[in-house]
């Protein structure tokens, strides 16, 4: 979903670049692509990296001091490679500030009009929300304390856009739900829910021959939920139809021009 | 050898899997079967979904064992929830030398953190309440469901990140002098020193501050850290443990799976099975042709096809793995009936 997204985006001449947090490489399996920190230009218009918190973390320092041997020191250092590993909250932080660095004004210059992060999934993308917050109210004082407050400043305003995508099933939806209320707690702001993998809502009045019963009570739940489950007080900002493909780079392409058809007819969110 | 009987020796059985797979319910279903089977089964998970839980007895603030009568079977099937703030607090309090270092640690702010949300803290508590379980002998199989990470291999690697946090050459720089000495003052290595500049310069002396206390009181506590770490490694390396893989069909996720499975051999813990967890639909798996009118239908079917053949592909490719298909049934789960229900789907693969 973000990758298509991205593509839309670029596709419009916006200057795009899709980041893929942590070390699942999903965008390297599909582009066939080494993929790194830095961003590496894929098609027109769109670039993509993969940021972790070390690899922030050491850019910023690289910022900070300009010196290379410095940052190297830092990190060739033993008790620093510990709490680098280990100290709470300091990858979080560290990502969180490269998520935010443009709007912040702080490292190295990002020179893209969007930048679309495929989050991580539930658990793991609320605890690096409460990264920010929690680190402000425990150190009140000094660069962190201060860099923490503009982080979430940053993730809390009206440049910073949350999706929240779901498919139409019960589980999914209900957890989805839940997910834009906490981010909504967590931030203030509220998320669009995107519905995915939606399958045709008009069906025809009785089942073709040889379908078999259990995908003809399938399509009907799904619909009906996909119609009927309640998202509010949440926005829908999409409905995306389910493509029968086992190449994700033909459901990107794909996905990326029903987001272009869509924004032609109802504007961009 | 069928996936029951590839676990059915075991007295512990590891479920892990990025997250989203269906892990959860696949534990609960696990401890079904096992408890049909005449066992006494303990079910450990992090953070259920609503209704998972609810189906499990699994309220909210409960995290004794409770025991789930309608998945029984001969045996007996105990669920149970881990909470790391919990966990952490009382680890603290049992090996303290002092009631005020307890009081002092929990004060801490950086404690507050780890304790709660933050990287290998929960990996660290699940692991410590798995190995306080098997210590009491109380069951004759406890299964682990991992809490979730973005990657397989982060749960095995997160207890380690823990435990070198609290490795003694490390932490002897923030405690010599018992924190009335400046941290600066007390670090002799010139490169060390830069190191910690370089640090304050980023995160200025009150986190330092923090961070000098954190260690401080954490530091009576790093032998047990480091003998509790010890013993889950000797558990989960022992013969009487089982890792279950979980995973989903799609292929990306199929060769992050195997980098695991390698991985995990590699680091000298015992054979695991993969579960493929929601293949494809029940339907499609209980036939072979589908002929019809239907165009949506068949381009599913075309789709389905595709993904058989890719899994029997990935399948002859890694021999050395056993893998298991499971079907979806499409049907949300709404009780323990549904897990039972799955529990047996589970005893024909």
């Amino acid at each position: 979903m973000a990758a298509s997204l991205a593509k839309s985006l670029a596709v419009q001449g916006r200057k795009t670049l899709l980041v893929e947090l942590g070390g699942s490489r999903f965008f390297e399996f599909i582009y066939g692509e080494r993929l790194g920190f830095e961003p590496k230009l894929l098609e027109k218009n769109l670039c993509l990296a993969i940021w972790e918190g070390e690899a922030c973390l050491r850019e910023y320092l690289q910022y900070l001091f300009k010196l290379s041997r410095l940052v190297d020191l830092f990190f060739d250092n033993r008790i620093m490679q510990a709490l680098v590993h280990g100290a709470p909250g300091l990858k979080e932080l560290a990502l969180t500030g490269k998520i935010t660095s443009r709007e912040r004004r702080v490292g190295p210059e990002l020179p893209f009009d969007e930048i679309v992060v495929d989050a991580y999934s539930t658990g793991h993308f609320l605890a690096l929300l409460a990264a920010p917050p929690a680190m402000a109210e425990a150190i009140s004082f000094g660069p962190m304390g201060a860099q923490s407050r503009g982080i979430q400043q940053v993730l809390s305003s009206e440049g910073c856009r949350y999706l929240v995508v779901v498919t139409p099933e019960e589980l999914p939806l209900t957890e989805g739900h839940e997910l834009a209320h906490a981010i909504q707690r967590q931030v203030g702001r509220s998320p669009l829910i995107v519905k995915n993998r939606c399958w045709p809502s008009v069906m025809p009045e009785t089942p073709p021959a040889n379908v078999p019963a259990d995908f003809w009570e399938t399509w009907k739940s799904r619909r009906d939920l996909q119609q009927h489950f309640d998202l509010s007080p949440f926005e829908v900002g999409g409905e995306l139809p389910q493509i029968w493909s086992n190449d994700n780079r033909h459901i990107i392409d794909r996905l990326s021009l029903i987001w272009l058809e869509e924004w032609e007819h109802h504007g961009a969110h | 050898m069928g996936l029951i009987e590839s676990l059915e020796s075991a007295k512990v059985i590891v479920s892990t899997g990025t997250g989203g797979v269906g892990k959860t319910t696949i534990s609960a279903a696990l401890g079904a079967v096992m408890a049909r089977r005449g066992k006494k089964v303990l079910v450990l998970t992090i953070d259920p979904a609503k209704r998972l839980a609810q189906a499990l007895g699994l309220n909210e603030g409960i995290f004794e064992p409770v025991l789930v009568p309608e998945a029984s079977g001969k045996g007996a099937f105990y669920a149970s929830m881990i909470d790391p703030k919990r966990i952490f607090d009382r680890f603290v309090e049992k090996f303290s030398p002092q009631p005020e270092i307890t009081a002092k640690l929990k004060a801490n702010r950086l404690y507050q953190q780890l304790v709660t949300a933050l990287t290998g803290s929960q990996e660290f508590t699940s692991m410590d309440r798995l190995l306080s379980e098997v210590e009491k002998r109380q069951f004759d199989l406890v299964i682990l469901d991992t809490p979730p990470t973005q990657n397989a291999v982060d749960f095995l690697r997160a207890p380690k990140r823990v435990v070198g946090l609290f490795d003694e050459r490390i932490t002897k720089w923030f405690i010599q002098g018992g924190g009335k000495v400046p941290l600066f003052s007390r670090i002799v290595s010139r490169g060390t020193k830069a190191a910690v500049a370089a640090l304050e310069k980023v995160t200025g002396s009150e986190f330092l501050h923090e961070l000098s206390d954190f260690f401080e009181q954490m530091s009576y506590l790093q032998g047990q850290v480091k003998e509790r770490s010890r013993r889950v490694e000797e558990l989960l390396k022992g013969a009487d443990t089982r890792f279950l893989v979980v995973a989903g069909a799609d292929e990306q996720k199929l060769e992050e799976t195997k980098s695991f499975l390698e991985e995990l051999g590699q680091s000298g813990f015992h054979s695991s099975s993969l579960l493929l967890n929601r293949a494809y639909p029940e339907w499609f798996s209980q036939g072979d042709s589908f002929a019809s009118d239907g165009a949506f239908f068949n381009e599913a079917v075309a789709y389905y096809q595709e993904r058989r053949q890719r899994l029997e592909r990935f399948e002859n490719e890694n021999s050395f793995i056993s893998i298991f298909r499971l079907a979806d049934s499409g049907k949300p789960l709404n009780g323990v009936k549904d897990i039972v229900k799955l529990s047996e789907a589970l005893e024909v693969l």
